[in-house]
């Protein structure tokens, strides 16, 4: 049992640390602007946004644990920057496991570079976390598709080039289809969301009313629009672990600062760190992270080696984003009334994880997931059970 | 409820009326403004509101302070940024008797009519928690004191008109150097800059400098030292009614969840058939009644001219604690629209974090509820 890193893997957080220092912490860019694109563009250059995918589109074969690592690193510094890397990842991967060799041809070297910017169009108002209810149709016209729905909220919609997108051709959930969308197409409109937090995603909601989708870009095949959300997309696994890498991060960066700024700010006499009442949450918060990390990890590492890991991933997706809020929220109450002010950072660290808090689906569905796979279908309630048999 | 008498449970309704019909309309909109809606103010003291002293001698409609309580409740259940001018009313009519009869002839009739917005003013930028360890000076001269020094996270300090604040005429003597001021910030020598806050935006926080400061002797509060003891005894009620003000931001939330999770469904059922969900809000339901009772036990003991440091501690951390925490849980619960910019969902847990630093911290509060328990000698290392 080794938890250390491979050299490679060191080297490699060695690098995303240091470019996540000297790039992206100094800027504090919160809003998807020019900077905030240039430096999507840098990391695109130098590879970040490469992983497991195809060599000749500009992939390195790498490992999962190092797509982890990326997300870790730059969330230190810019949580919508690591959420980028995460849902361009997704659209990539999926893209490059099932999509058609035209369609790969034509999107995903730009993908990886970041020239082009993918988001995914899955949930509508009335399918969030029950995906399956979407209504969102794909109808036949000859060798092509023609849309018509709803998708929100949309993590880049604004920004984007590209979506994932997942419609019905039939009932059930073998009558979903994964579709890959441009953005410029007749028929779409978007609209921007505006967010308590996380607006650096840049959501938007689109309206999809009559696009035309030619069947080079059917993703996996009609009726796979289910397994390919389940297997690549954001109802997969390495979306959960990631999105507990990333939250992690940001809390680490906050706890850091709760740590500096108690050692430092006097009251009665003493550094308020000299008071367990304070210096107990900051022990507490260590343990949590440390323990809610090596879990993402060994996720990442179960998935390296070929492992099922689907419980590990649901734990990360539920658990992670909890503890980073507890932390943040916490290191946000050492800084006194300094810390709900937009002088510090913490008060939009803290809005910007509430929305991780749910983007994994909620924790109820994930708790049941876990004790699917721990227990079985004896301990998912009845009126669930059609819907777990994707799991 | 056993716990009100009759007087006051219908009290409690007239209000609760009140700030249905006054302030449902447009509160939303309110929350997001930097000040508190002049509106507000002029329906609160038409209603007397701002006129709630627990003393015929200050006010001709004097009430009690289970009844101050449930007055912050009900309205703040509806505008949560009328909870400021409401702290602070209590405060003028707290501190009336300690004022000379200049001060108190011009300010509680301009209070009670919302003619005269106050701040109160104590944290400095080096002391916070520490609360007796200010340097703002007030140097006497002749029949005036000059004030110099800066105050800083002053609730309401944008918006008022004055301050009552604290410093030193003593700086040698510590805690028994402190004493209490009024001071016009139109004064000469006065600056005020705001803070960009996470929520609670109406409060307009603000820092204060003060530049030798010129005010009259008939401006200081209280005797000179004695500023600490009559600070901390108006704490031991604001701290609950900030507790107050949080659980009041919960529980509508609350109620509005109930009603959320019967309509909404998910996979064929309403939310609420779930025990994920419906386990979740009889949890904080718990917590948000008995965080409530703790509250209205501690004015109940003031009323009974009982000392209740420890109950307001109580609920000081407690309630705002209890609070955020259920909001934040109805917010997941209503994912994406919770997390829109749209929803009074995410306001409120914005509004409701800030109740748990205004008035002091969690950790004040648990070192206030121990040395109650243990004693002083053998109290927390301070």
């Amino acid at each position: 049992m080794d938890f250390n890193f491979s050299k490679d893997e060191e080297l490699w957080q060695w690098a995303v640390k240091d470019f996540a220092d000297r790039e992206i912490a100094p800027k504090e860019l919160t809003a998807f602007d020019r900077s905030f694109r240039n430096i999507l563009k840098k990391m695109g250059e130098l590879g970040f946004l490469s992983i497991k995918l195809p060599e000749q589109y500009g992939g390195d074969p790498a490992n999962w644990v190092m797509l982890g690592i990326l997300a870790e690193e730059i969330a230190k510094a810019n949580v919508g920057m690591a959420y980028f890397a995460l849902v361009s990842h997704e659209v990539a991967f999926s893209l490059a496991t099932y999509g058609t060799d035209e369609a790969k041809e034509e999107w995903l070297s730009g993908l990886v570079r970041a020239d082009t910017i993918g988001c995914i169009g899955a949930t509508e108002p009335s399918a969030g976390t029950d995906f399956e209810a979407i209504v969102t149709r794909a109808d036949k016209d000859g060798e092509a598709y023609i849309v018509h729905g709803e998708k929100t909220p949309v993590s880049f919609g604004m920004e984007a080039d590209v979506t994932l997108s997942f419609a019905r051709t039939g009932a059930g959930r073998a009558g979903i289809a994964a579709m890959l969308v441009p953005l410029g197409l007749a028929g779409i409109s978007r609209y921007p969301i505006r967010n308590m937090g996380l607006m650096g995603s840049s959501p938007a909601s689109f309206t999809l009313d009559g696009v035309r989708i030619p069947r080079k870009y059917l993703i996996g095949d009609e009726g796979e629009g289910w397994k390919v959300n389940a297997s690549t997309g954001f109802l997969g696994n390495v979306h959960r672990i990631l999105v507990g890498l990333i939250t992690l991060g940001v809390a680490q960066t906050a706890l850091k600062s709760a740590v500096q700024y108690a050692k430092e700010r006097v009251a009665f006499g003493r550094p308020i760190i000299k008071f367990e009442g304070l210096s107990g949450k900051l022990a507490e918060h260590a343990t949590f992270i440390e323990a809610a990390r090596w879990l993402c990890y060994r996720a990442l590492s179960l998935k390296d080696r070929g492992v099922p890991h689907t419980k590990e991933a649901a734990m990360c997706g539920w658990w992670c984003p909890k503890v980073a809020h507890d932390t943040i929220q916490d290191s946000l109450l050492i800084h006194g009334h300094a810390g709900y002010s937009d002088d510090h950072p913490f008060q939009q660290m803290l809005r910007d994880v509430v929305g991780f808090e749910m983007i994994s689906g909620t924790e109820n569905i994930l708790k049941l997931i876990i004790n699917h796979e721990n227990i079985g279908t004896a301990a998912v309630p009845d009126s669930v059970m059609d819907h777990f048999s994707y799991y | 409820m056993v716990f009100f008498t009759e007087k006051q449970k219908e009290f409690g309704k007239w209000v609760r009326e009140f700030a249905v019909r006054e302030f449902s309309e447009g509160a939303k909109e309110r929350a997001k403004l930097e000040h508190v809606s002049p509106e507000v103010i002029e329906k609160l003291a038409r209603a007397g509101l701002l006129k709630m002293g627990t003393s015929t001698k200050y006010t001709d409609r004097p009430m009690d302070f289970v009844t101050i309580g449930l007055v912050h409740e009900e309205i703040c259940k509806v505008e949560f940024p009328a909870m400021i001018v409401l702290l602070i009313q209590y405060l003028v009519y707290g501190m009336a008797e300690w004022m000379s009869d200049e001060l108190r002839e011009d300010l509680l009739p301009a209070s009670a009519a919302g003619k005269r917005f106050i701040c109160f003013a104590n944290t400095e930028p080096d002391c916070g928690s520490d609360a007796a360890a200010i340097t703002t000076k007030a140097v006497r001269d002749g029949d005036s004191y000059i004030i110099s020094g800066e105050k800083t996270s002053i609730s309401g300090g944008m918006q008022a008109d004055a301050v009552v604040m604290t410093a030193k005429t003593d700086p040698k003597a510590g805690v028994k150097g402190v004493t209490l001021f009024y001071v016009p910030l139109t004064a000469p020598g006065v600056g005020r800059s705001m803070f960009h806050d996470m929520g609670n935006l109406p409060a307009g926080r603000a820092s204060l400098t003060f530049d030798e400061v010129r005010v009259p002797v008939a401006f200081r509060i209280g005797g000179e030292g004695e500023g600490f003891s009559k600070v901390m005894r108006t704490f031991d009620v604001s701290r609950v009614l900030v507790g107050m003000a949080a659980l009041a931001l919960a529980e509508t939330t609350l109620a509005e969840a109930l009603e959320y999770v019967k309509t909404r469904t998910v996979f064929g059922n309403p939310l609420s058939r779930f025990e994920a969900v419906s386990f979740k809000l009889a949890e904080h339901a718990t917590h948000l009644e008995a965080a409530r009772m703790i509250c209205y036990k501690a004015l109940k003991m003031r009323d009974e001219g009982l000392s209740h440091s420890k109950e307001a501690a109580m609920a000081k951390w407690f309630a705002p604690k209890c609070a955020v925490d259920a909001i934040h849980d109805v917010l997941l619960m209503h994912g994406r629209l919770g997390y829109s910019e749209d929803s009074p969902i995410e306001q409120r847990w914005r509004d409701a974090l800030s109740c748990k630093l205004g008035d002091g911290t969690a950790e004040i509060m648990k070192m206030i509820v121990a040395r109650e328990m243990l004693g002083g000698n053998y109290g927390p290392s301070i």
